[in-house]
């Protein structure tokens, strides 16, 4: 999973549960901004003390605009393609908010990594009624075969890779 | 800023040239070519990689072909309940029987919301009804979001790709276009940077346009829902940010499960641009309260569709999900590009499903653009076999062609009518071989090739010279064999050996026959108009050469 991630220059820390505070901090640090918005549902303890924290409670798009980057939780990763699924729950957010950002952090845990795709299926027999399947940050290769990070959605991808947490229905 | 009309006029299959005309402009347009081939290549190189990686490939492309095929024997069924759940979900379905009514419904919804402007993601759906010049007509401007897309429309340049449609445009075609149409004079030609400038021009238009127009690559009937696979991000502006969405899609795209997408998302992105998966991939099903458009509605589109579907033999033209593997792996593709093909879908794909949708009035060539191969069918990720479809479309031409009076008159339908005659009966095709080598003759230089004939076989010697005929042939070898002591002799010669042996060269009669007659042929087929008998004849000889020359 990491190996994949990095091939589409998406940036991947690992650590431990208790740890996990402190590496969100290190994380929302070197990315150079200061903004951020958060989906209403994710844990009030990730949210590092020092920032300019937005909680999307029906935000409107400018203000969503307006933050630099946003924190969110996953779903389900596939590490066979480098794939996060979104399934839009309370700490994932609504699509809107993972989407204007330029800079995107989102939060895995080890236990909701699947090698390859058709596991990911065999755990999600019904889908909700969104899903957002992300390989690896936007990107084209429009002009002249070229692929070029980052077109419309964030240009940023980061992970936090959380080994040993229990696992949890994935909505 | 106003966005020019494309007329479409070379992509509308009612009016483009037959593809052998249509194909000159390009062959004689280096750079063009040059930029197909390197988008090409890329492409190719990536995808051989990731497919070899996949060990279950060809189980997989088994697996989409059983559920496409299923899909197509049960679509009315699928359709249904594709059209019971979304509605259950908040979504309105449409059914647009053809090109003009999905324009229309289009147009309704658009005007009911008072909308000026329409965002879209890249659609060939709405390529094929030719929606944007019908929108434009009716005071809509409809901007187009990919990057491609984008590049084509502002440049006001016809698609060539259905994945990539962009790719005939190199950088610096692409910084002349934006510099001009987005006012901005500094651009360089680096990739980045004219991408980021059309980050900054779309993204305001993302914030502002409330209606948006999508496609959809797969429409799962067990939920209702609708899934969009992307590269840019566009497709999730889109289909986030605005408050009414309209998504027109081909009644063939359904899928009957949630599950059947296991399958489809393998497949679609490594054979569409060599990736393990494509960037973003979106599904939704009707309206999600407080969280994308809250106004959403479904077009589902026949336009020609049904009517291959009655078809058993070419019904799997609509097994296609749209990955674009055939062209990037068509020879003929690789050199012509997409717009000689006359129509928003080009390459192999296009040549079966354009004269197919047009109901086989229109593009009658494309289905000739072939070389048969297999290559497409080899790289087709639902197993369309292309191939079998193409030669299914040539016997309905040249079955279309033989009812028209006219016809007797052509020289190539002439020609193959005689030869039919001939080759009927052993005395005939000695004869017409005697007469053909005795007429070839004369076109045979002492290198012993023919480098030049007249009329239909000109068409042969343009490009490629023909071996003269010998001045034997084997059967005439074989008797002459036989006639000499052998430890079995054959006690008496059957009839075709007689025959044979009459047209042998060597007999007295007909070297007295070719010393009469020689010199008059030779004046009669020099001559620039021979007359139809000789002309035939010598068709004859040049269409049996070709036949050995393709084996």
């Amino acid at each position: 999973m990491v190996e994949r991630l990095s091939e589409y220059e998406a940036e991947v820390v690992e650590c431990i549960p208790a740890e996990l505070p402190a590496v969100i901090k290190t994380q929302l640090t070197a990315s150079g901004h200061h903004s951020f918005v958060v989906p209403e549902g994710l844990p009030a303890e990730w949210l590092a003390a020092g920032f300019d924290w937005k909680i999307d409670r029906n935000l409107t798009t400018a203000e969503i605009e307006q933050a630099e980057g946003v924190v969110t939780a996953a779903a389900c990763a596939i590490a066979d393609s480098g794939t996060i699924v979104l399934h839009h729950s309370a700490a994932e957010g609504r699509r809107v908010v993972s989407l204007l950002p330029d800079w995107h952090l989102i939060i895995l845990r080890s236990s909701q990594v699947v090698e390859t795709l058709p596991e990911y299926f065999a755990r999600c027999k019904q889908p909700p009624s969104l899903v957002t399947w992300i390989s690896g940050p936007s990107a084209t290769a429009d002009i002249e075969m070229t692929r070029i990070k980052g077109v419309h959605g964030p240009r940023f991808l980061n992970v936090i890779l959380v080994h040993g947490e229990p696992l949890k229905e994935s909505r | 800023m106003s966005h020019a009309v494309s007329t479409h006029a070379e992509l509308d299959p009612r009016l483009a040239p037959p593809f052998p005309q249509a194909v000159l402009p390009v062959l004689r347009n280096p750079q063009l070519r040059k930029n197909v081939a390197h988008a090409i290549d890329v492409i190719q190189t990536k995808r051989a990689r990731l497919v070899a990686e996949k060990t279950d490939w060809q189980a997989l492309r088994d697996a989409a072909s059983a559920i496409r095929t299923h899909t197509l024997e049960n679509l009315g069924a699928y359709l249904e309940q594709f059209e019971e759940r979304c509605t259950a979900a908040g979504g309105v379905v449409h059914w647009a029987a053809d090109a003009d009514e999905a324009r229309r419904i289009i147009l309704d919804l658009l005007q009911r919301e008072k909308a000026s402007e329409v965002i879209k993601i890249k659609t060939m759906t709405s390529a094929e009804i030719q929606l944007n010049p019908y929108l434009e007509a009716a005071g809509i401007s409809a901007l187009e979001t990919d990057l491609a897309e984008i590049i084509l429309q502002l440049g006001d340049l016809e698609p060539s790709h259905i994945v990539v449609p962009a790719l005939h445009v190199n950088r610096s075609q692409v910084r002349e276009i934006f510099a001009r149409r987005m006012g901005l004079k500094d651009l360089s030609d680096d990739p980045k940077e004219l991408t980021n400038a059309a980050r900054r021009f779309l993204r305001q238009k993302f914030l502002s346009i409330p209606t948006a127009i999508s496609g959809a690559n797969f429409l799962i009937a067990e939920t209702g829902s609708v899934a969009v696979v992307e590269s840019e991000g566009n497709g999730r502006m889109c289909l986030t940010l605005p408050q009414t969405m309209i998504t027109i899609v081909g009644i063939e795209k359904v899928l009957p499960c949630f599950q059947d997408m296991e399958v489809m998302l393998q497949l679609l992105a490594r054979s569409a641009t060599g990736e393990r998966m494509n960037p973003y991939t979106s599904l939704w099903t009707g309206v999600t309260p407080g969280d994308g458009p809250q106004k959403f509605h479904v077009v589902l589109l026949d336009n020609g569709r049904s009517s291959i579907l009655s078809i058993p033999k070419q019904r799997q033209t609509l097994k296609c999900i749209r990955c674009a593997a055939c062209m990037n792996a068509c020879p003929v593709y690789r050199q012509t590009g997409g717009h000689a093909y006359g129509s928003v879908y080009p390459g192999p794909i296009g040549a079966i499903l354009t004269p197919q949708l047009m109901q086989m009035k229109h593009a009658q060539s494309l289905p000739y653009a072939s070389s048969l191969c297999g290559a497409c069918y080899e790289v087709c990720p639902v197993k369309i076999n292309i191939p079998e479809v193409l030669l299914e479309l040539r016997s309905q031409v040249v079955n279309q062609e033989r009812k028209q009076l006219l016809r007797i008159f052509d020289p190539m339908y002439l020609g193959l009518r005689i030869a039919n005659l001939l080759f009927a009966k052993a005395w005939c095709f000695y004869m017409a071989q005697w007469f053909g080598r005795l007429g070839l003759r004369f076109f045979t230089r002492k290198d012993g090739w023919i480098h030049s004939l007249p009329s239909v076989g000109g068409k042969w010697t343009q490009t490629r010279d023909l071996r003269g005929l010998p001045s034997q042939t084997f059967h005439e070898w074989w008797a002459e064999r036989g006639s000499k002591p052998s430890p079995t002799p054959s006690p008496t010669p059957n009839k075709e050996a007689k025959c044979a042996s009459l047209f042998n060269p060597g007999n007295a009669l007909w070297k007295a026959f070719a010393w009469l007659l020689g010199p008059q042929l030779k004046v009669i087929l020099r001559e620039p108009q021979p007359t139809r008998h000789c002309r035939a004849i010598i068709f004859v000889a040049a269409s049996s050469a070709r036949k050995t020359g393709s084996n």
